[in-house]
């Protein structure tokens, strides 16, 4: 018998569901606060209302532990909607025990389902929210910072999609800041909001204590043409309102109207089912208009089979976007992540994300945090000078950490950039030396090359191990990540002034256009985005040059390493070559081929686990995927592939 | 060793793998090759959509040569799904009592046994959890 009565057991997964839910709604509230920005009242409020629904579900389920925390903290936050002066006295430690219980919480989410289930003891987690309640009951009130109204003119960029819902989206973020907002339509997701948005746009009034900051989050948005202020009565005829001694609960237009918008909330493992079942279609299809092909009927049944296939590129291209998530909302746990080790190690960082706006591929997103995490730590525990030693050279006392996300293409990056002391190639060098990380005399490393020894395992620079820093695995994880998920990790570092890691990776990790060639007996495929183009062997002769005991292609103003496959798969070489030539996320390289087949459309699986990494580096397979005759053809990840020809790949 | 047991033949040995931990038996498919592998993976097979890795059950006890292999039996470990191509999937059969440990510990084959069941002739039961384990560092 488990901790749950037999009546609950069938409640656990919407209780844990809908309590997730409530959990990133609250970290979304403490985000301002933790970017250094703040909590305002509507915070405080939305908090609040999570925190008391939290302590019903809790109590529902016999989770009295949770209940009572939830209860107490309750407290402190009616302490601090009635007297929100009290905010500014104690924000630090009122985040503390916020994060706390959020931590709390989640792990109580993770455990739920086991079968041994006991709730954690939370007396510590008890005590700490108690001490935030004798704080804020000695709390000294604060004069409070004025509200002031504006009005904006919002137009979105010609054709812009789904402008409705772009509309309530930016209301609802926008809401958040505001003590009121009222927009006009006021109703967003009536019939018509979408003609009416597209030709005359929106007008928008707000009450906020900083409706610049405000104005600067609605502008930020790629679908925002034009934010134009508004000449009001109330504008020319009275001052600016003052705020209310107690915060009204914020009166928005767009509220409702976001909850007006037709969502559905469904399984992960159904939205992955449906994107694999999407991926299995296409594979099918792609076998049976082969099958047609063979059997001679395939141009009678050409406009159907036309049909089938723009019908499953729809189908393909919204299982992708279902499982598009956006930057900002996996953002939070950064703010966290660079606030807690600054405190722990007595330094100051404000993080500023850029691109958070992007919707990237959850897969992508959930593959990159511990990366991300890794990065943080390191900018932090590395790269920032503590506040007296800023100071002293010039710099201002709080660093500046930024992660910028940016889409170009069929790519994505990530770069998490610092303004501390940056990395000196000298000192990198010494210590890969020191540990027998190089491969060549040290003398023989540009500067560029020996910033790339961080990524290496095992390597560190830190003397001294702390909390987080410092034994050498961080950053290898970060690159052995990226390049699973077929990209490249790049460092740049001017001492005294910071360091830049980007992770840069393709968009999309499932179906993909491909070129399909021979190795000898191998059957193999290249993702079409990589490939420049291709050159018969022979006719590219004139462009071969041999220097340095490796084969070299001239391109343009370029001489390209050429990777000879047949020496790196050990297989006979055909008198029929031909030379790929790749274009890399950072460089590009040829690679020397048998026969090319052609190109089609495939759904890449991955290796048997017992083969993945050996195959990958080894032979720069990363995976593999169902061809036209059924058979398994051999995915080839080109940044693997333009390594090795970098480091010398042979030749014909 | 208690449950059901597969009967597999490889040369003149007789194996059992346990029936919980079988997902098919199979003739041999259509196999892609993989570049730079160790010599008992024979290739991988498309299987239910994923990639099969298969394995040649004369590699990995070390009798190789012996040829005849006609069927692939197909396992699941947690290492993830791998079948061994072997001779003759010969029958099924009761686990019956314990099994008899190998002294030593398991071969220094890359198959490594569990131990040996009481039958006639005895059965060499396969682990292959430890197996796949082998395969994977080696």
């Amino acid at each position: 018998m488990g901790f749950f009565s037999a009546d609950l057991v069938g409640m656990i997964d919407i209780f844990q569901h809908e309590t997730l839910e409530m959990l990133d709604e609250y970290d979304a509230h403490l985000l301002p606060a933790a970017q250094g920005e703040g909590m305002g009242p509507q915070d405080v409020q939305a908090l609040f209302r999570v925190v008391h629904t939290l302590k019903s579900s809790a109590a529902m389920m016999g989770l009295e532990d949770m209940n009572r925390c939830a209860h107490h903290l309750e407290d402190a936050m009616v302490l601090l909607r009635d007297d929100p002066a009290k905010l500014s006295g104690s924000l630090d430690a009122l985040l503390d025990v916020l994060y706390a219980f959020d931590d709390y919480v989640r792990s109580e989410m993770e455990r739920l389902r086991a079968e041994d289930y006991l709730p954690a003891d939370a007396a510590p987690l008890e005590k700490h929210i108690d001490s935030l309640l004798a704080l804020l009951r000695h709390e000294a009130a604060a004069p409070q910072a004025a509200a002031s109204e504006r009005t904006w003119r919002l137009t979105f960029i010609p054709d812009c999609p789904m402008a409705a819902v772009r509309a309530v989206v930016l209301m609802k973020q926008a809401a958040a800041r505001c003590v009121s907002l009222v927009t006009d339509p006021a109703d967003l997701t009536a019939p018509g909001a979408e003609t009416a948005l597209q030709a005359h746009g929106l007008t928008l009034t707000i009450t906020a204590q900083d409706p610049e900051d405000v104005r600067r989050r609605i502008a930020a948005s790629p679908f925002v043409a034009a934010l134009e202020d508004v000449l009001t009565p109330s504008e020319t005829a009275s001052p600016p309102r003052e705020a209310p001694a107690a915060p009204a609960p914020v009166q928005s237009a767009a509220e409702p109207a976001a909850h007006a918008v037709r969502m559905a909330s469904i399984p992960w493992t159904l939205v992955e089912h449906l994107q694999s079942l999407s991926g299995e279609l296409t594979t099918s299809f792609m076998m049976l208009r082969s099958a047609l092909e063979r059997s001679g009927a395939a141009p009678a049944l050409e406009s159907l089979t036309n049909q089938c296939s723009h019908q499953l590129d729809e189908l393909s291209h919204l299982a992708q976007t279902t499982s598009l998530l956006p930057v900002s909302g996996v953002v939070g746990q950064y703010y966290r992540t660079v606030r807690d080790i600054c405190r722990e190690e007595g330094k100051q960082a404000h993080l500023t994300v850029r691109g958070e706006e992007l919707e990237v591929d959850r897969t992508l997103l959930d593959a990159l945090a511990t990366p991300l995490l890794h990065l943080f730590r390191n900018a932090v525990d590395h790269g920032m000078e503590p506040p007296a030693e800023r100071l002293r050279l010039g710099k201002p006392e709080t660093g500046c950490i930024t992660l910028e996300v940016a889409a170009s293409g069929d790519k994505v990056s990530f770069s998490v950039s610092d303004d501390g002391k940056g990395m000196d190639p000298e000192r990198l060098l010494a210590a890969a030396e020191k540990r027998g990380l190089l491969d060549r005399p040290r003398s023989a490393y540009t500067a560029d090359e020996a910033l790339q020894l961080a990524f290496l395992p095992g390597f560190s620079t830190n003397g001294e191990t702390t909390r987080y820093s410092g034994r050498g695995v961080g950053m290898d994880v970060v690159a052995k990540t990226v390049e699973e998920l077929g990209g490249v990790t790049h460092v740049t570092s001017t001492p005294g002034q910071g360091t830049c890691i980007t992770m840069e990776m393709p968009v999309s990790m499932t179906s993909c256009d491909a070129l399909q060639f021979q190795v000898s007996g191998y059957k193999c495929l290249l993702p079409l985005r990589a490939v420049k183009h291709v050159l018969d062997h022979q006719a590219a002769a004139p462009l071969l040059r041999r220097a340095d005991g490796r084969l070299w292609l001239k391109q343009e103003e370029a001489l390209l390493p050429v990777l000879d496959l047949f020496d790196r798969f050990q297989a006979e070489r055909p008198q029929d070559l031909r030379l790929v030539v790749l274009q890399g996320l950072r460089q590009d390289a040829a690679v020397l081929t048998g026969r090319i087949d052609g190109h089609l459309v495939v759904v890449e699986k991955p290796l048997p686990q017992l083969l993945r990494v050996r195959t990958r580096r080894g032979s720069g397979v990363s995976g593999c995927a169902v061809i036209g005759d059924g058979s398994l053809a051999l995915m080839l990840d080109p940044e693997t592939l333009i390594r090795m020809a970098g480091k010398g790949g042979g030749g014909a | 060793m208690s449950g059901m047991l597969l009967v597999i033949r490889q040369g003149k040995t007789l194996y059992a793998l346990p029936a919980e931990k079988l997902r098919a038996v199979q003739p041999c498919g259509a196999l892609s090759p993989l570049p730079c592998q160790p010599k008992w993976l024979l290739g991988i097979a498309s299987y239910k959509g994923e990639a099969l890795p298969v394995a040649a059950m004369s590699v990995l006890c070390g009798e190789e040569g012996i040829g005849g292999e006609r069927i692939w039996v197909v396992c699941e470990t947690t290492k993830g799904l791998l079948a061994l191509c072997v001779q003759e999937a010969v029958r099924m059969t009761e686990g019956g009592g314990t099994l008899t440990p190998l002294s030593g510990g398991s071969s220094a084959q890359l198959l490594h046994l569990a131990g040996e069941a009481e039958a006639d002739p005895p059965l060499l039961v396969i682990d292959l959890e430890e197996t796949a384990d082998a395969l994977l560092s080696e």
